[in-house]
């Protein structure tokens, strides 16, 4: 119950369920709201049609009066006219109806001095109640009554009552619970499938972001839809493409300065070995090295971030046992003690050298990497764990910036240049990989690479 | 213009062999000329493509080391150009690219080997020295013609060892990835199918130790797993007692 409560308000904060919510409100008030407009006025055309009915009856007997006044008034008293009757004089009136005496004056004439009443009363006395039931009426019959005055052709003054069966207004169906159930319903459906088309771009768009923020260099979005989408998806696309070319700009700057170091840096490196001082040679080198590292490091990184490589699907054991026994090879306290048995579709040389820099770090900070492979939830979860002194929980997000490094005194002897992990977590992100860094309870420091077993677009 | 394709005497005692140099930098190029100068090596040099062109007319080279970058033309299509005439002596590309397209383009234009700047001028001088030895084995040995200069992949069984990236492709594109010792022995087997190796053979870089050595056959039984994992992969590498190893396949290239 409480799971279906935080579905309805995830729904509800979201866009699309507050575009369905207000159409359906919208939709389904202004129907129902048209309904009763429709009803209102269908009473009072009904009410008109009665108020035409007096007005007939009326002007029916002012002609009898006007051709035959004597025959009209036996009749009347004789109760021969089937609707009219003389004036009762036990009648209680009620207001005038000044609807009714408009008609009527227009019907007849102003000079007619009409007067028009409804007779309140009980106004057919026990007139009916003698007879037989009346064929095709059941049941109790109610009767309306108007009390009529007029001046006739003649200039006598005539008073008469008008008696019509009250008309009975129908029942009007589409005002039932059931009809406004369906159009609740139906004003539901309608403003989810309409939130769902004006979110559909929005998606799109995050989706698009999305695969932007893990990989540099994605494909642009296919413009189509409305004018508004196409103009934000062509934007967007503009904006994916500004970024990449301030990238790859950057990529070529540094390209370029460390292409440019790199015949002087080999001059000096065939110089150094015309240095007789062996000593001093060595030591040279050594700097030599350190200078080439880095801008080795410096032009990985600007590769790392624009990485060409091919997807492949790869056995990740071999890779990652490949990895382990060349380091254990050259002496290095590297070990694995879990493997994950599958083959992943990712770039295997982002993940080799994304795995080579948290191995080195392990070793050089942490004097070992422990390697475990697992899978979860369908993502393949590699862990390089050392037994170094860890680093402050504080800084461990920084670490991943470039040029950080856990700690000054102790990294500048090791030789780091301090973008190791910043390459590493590049390199992860070029294949979808998300890489973490965490202190172990035990001591030591673990990075986890995770990566989805499956490629972005479900290639497997 | 003819383009010398002499044969060479095997770099047998001293270790002499010609070599000619191919850099824009006059430094770097003195440099190695120097470097190798010490080694004993009849070393020329070259600035450019003519000059490179020019110098091979005049007199052939065991080993030419190319540059690139050089000021009328890419390295690149000069070493295609070599091989496209006929040329069918080692070449080393030297370059301050270091990007695995460079390298793979390279190698597949014909290089036979690669090397990126800066490097170590003793890693100049093994590589220079190991494809002396390289052109003297396939003067005489018979497998020389077994391997095609820009074959990238040997096929044997169910497999593709990828010579380039250096890893084992499977039938449908899987990647499996081996270590440097696993690739270097299943190399090793590959250049020799079906003939018995010794530890010897398999690891001349451990020749003191390699009778104590038990690393190879811990390495074999790595290489045999990864090998079984494809149908038919099993039974690739047969051990002969006391003897060494067999690949027991046949290698085409590709």
């Amino acid at each position: 119950m409480k799971r279906i409560w935080r579905l309805v308000c995830d729904f509800l904060a979201s866009l699309a369920g507050r575009i369905a919510l207000l159409l359906m409100l919208g939709i389904a008030s202004a129907s129902i709201a048209s309904l009763v407009v429709a009803e209102h006025l269908r009473i009072l055309a009904l009410q008109h049609l009665q108020l035409e009915r007096v007005v007939a009856s009326t002007a029916d007997i002012a002609n009898r009066f006007a051709h035959n006044p004597e025959a009209t008034q036996s009749q009347l008293d004789a109760r021969d006219l089937f609707g009219v009757r003389n004036a009762m004089p036990d009648a209680v009136l009620g207001e005038a109806d000044p609807r009714l005496a408009d008609m009527l004056e227009q019907n007849m004439g102003v000079r007619a001095g009409i007067t028009v009443q409804r007779i309140t009363s009980k106004c057919f006395g026990e007139a009916y109640v003698n007879r037989n039931s009346i064929a095709g009426v059941k049941g109790k019959i109610d009767i309306d009554c108007w009390q009529v005055g007029f001046t006739d052709a003649r200039g006598v003054r005539r008073l008469v009552t008008i008696d019509l069966f009250a008309l009975e207004i129908p029942h009007n169906g589409s005002l039932d619970p059931i009809y406004l159930f369906l159009i609740v319903l139906a004003s539901a459906l309608v403003s989810l499938w309409a939130a769902r088309l004006t979110t559909v771009p929005l998606r799109r768009l995050t989706g698009a972001a999305q695969r932007f923020s893990l990989s540099i260099d994605p494909e642009a979005i296919p413009v189509s839809g409305p004018g508004e989408v196409r103009v934000a998806l062509e934007t967007f696309n503009l904006m994916q493409q500004r970024v990449r070319d301030g990238f790859r700009e950057r990529t070529h700057i540094l390209a370029a300065i460390a292409h440019d170091l790199q015949t002087p840096i080999t001059r000096l490196r065939l110089r150094l070995e015309q240095v007789q001082d062996a000593t001093l040679r060595e030591r040279l080198v050594g700097d030599l090295a350190a200078m080439q590292s880095l801008v080795r490091d410096g032009l990985d990184l600007a590769r790392a971030s624009e990485n060409r490589e091919e997807w492949s699907m790869v056995d990740i054991d071999s890779l990652v046992t490949s990895l382990v026994e060349d380091h254990a090879e050259m002496g290095a306290p590297v070990t694995l003690s879990s493997q994950c048995g599958v083959s992943a579709w990712i770039k295997p040389d982002a993940l080799t050298r994304c795995l080579e820099n948290l191995i080195s770090n392990g070793v050089k900070y942490g004097g070992e990497a422990r390697l475990t492979c697992a899978i979860f939830e369908g993502s393949v979860e590699i862990a390089v764990a050392d037994s170094g002194p860890g680093i402050p929980e504080e800084r461990l997000a920084e670490m991943f910036e470039p040029f950080v490094r856990g700690e000054a005194s102790r990294s500048r002897s090791t030789g780091g240049t301090g973008i190791g992990l910043t390459i590493a977590r590049a390199q992860a992100n070029s294949f979808g990989g998300v890489l973490s860094l965490a202190n172990r309870p035990e001591g030591g420091v673990i990075a986890r690479l995770s990566f989805p077993i499956q490629g972005p677009d479900g290639t497997a | 213009m003819t383009m010398p394709s002499a044969s060479f005497s095997p770099s047998g005692g001293s270790a002499s062999g010609s070599v000619l140099v191919v850099d824009d930098d006059p430094d770097i190029r003195e440099l190695i000329i120097a470097q190798l100068e010490r080694e004993s090596f009849a070393v020329r040099a070259a600035g450019s493509v003519g000059e490179t062109l020019t110098a091979l007319e005049e007199a052939p080279a065991d080993v030419v080391v190319l540059d690139l970058n050089l000021p009328d033309g890419d390295g690149l299509n000069l070493c295609r150009d070599l091989r496209s005439r006929g040329y069918a002596d080692a070449i080393i590309m030297v370059t301050a690219r270091d990007s695995a397209i460079d390298r793979v383009l390279g190698l597949e234009l014909g290089a036979d080997d690669y090397l990126t700047k800066p490097f170590e001028p003793r890693e100049l001088l093994a590589r220079v020295r190991n494809l002396l030895r390289r052109i003297g084995s396939n003067e005489s040995g018979a497998e020389a013609l077994a391997r095609p200069r820009n074959a990238r992949f040997a096929q044997f069984g169910p497999w593709k060892l990828d010579l380039l990236l250096r890893r084992l492709v499977t039938g449908d594109g899987r990647l499996v990835m081996l270590s440097s010792a696993e690739y270097r022995l299943l190399s090793r087997m590959v250049e020799a199918p079906n003939q018995v190796l010794g530890r010897e053979a398999l690891s001349p870089e451990r020749k003191a130790t390699v009778a104590f050595d038990r690393s190879i056959d811990l390495q074999i039984s790595r290489l045999r797993q990864k090998l079984a994992a494809e149908k038919g992969g099993a039974d690739l590498i047969i051990t002969v007692r006391s003897e060494g190893y067999v690949l027991a396949a046949n290698v085409t290239y590709e």
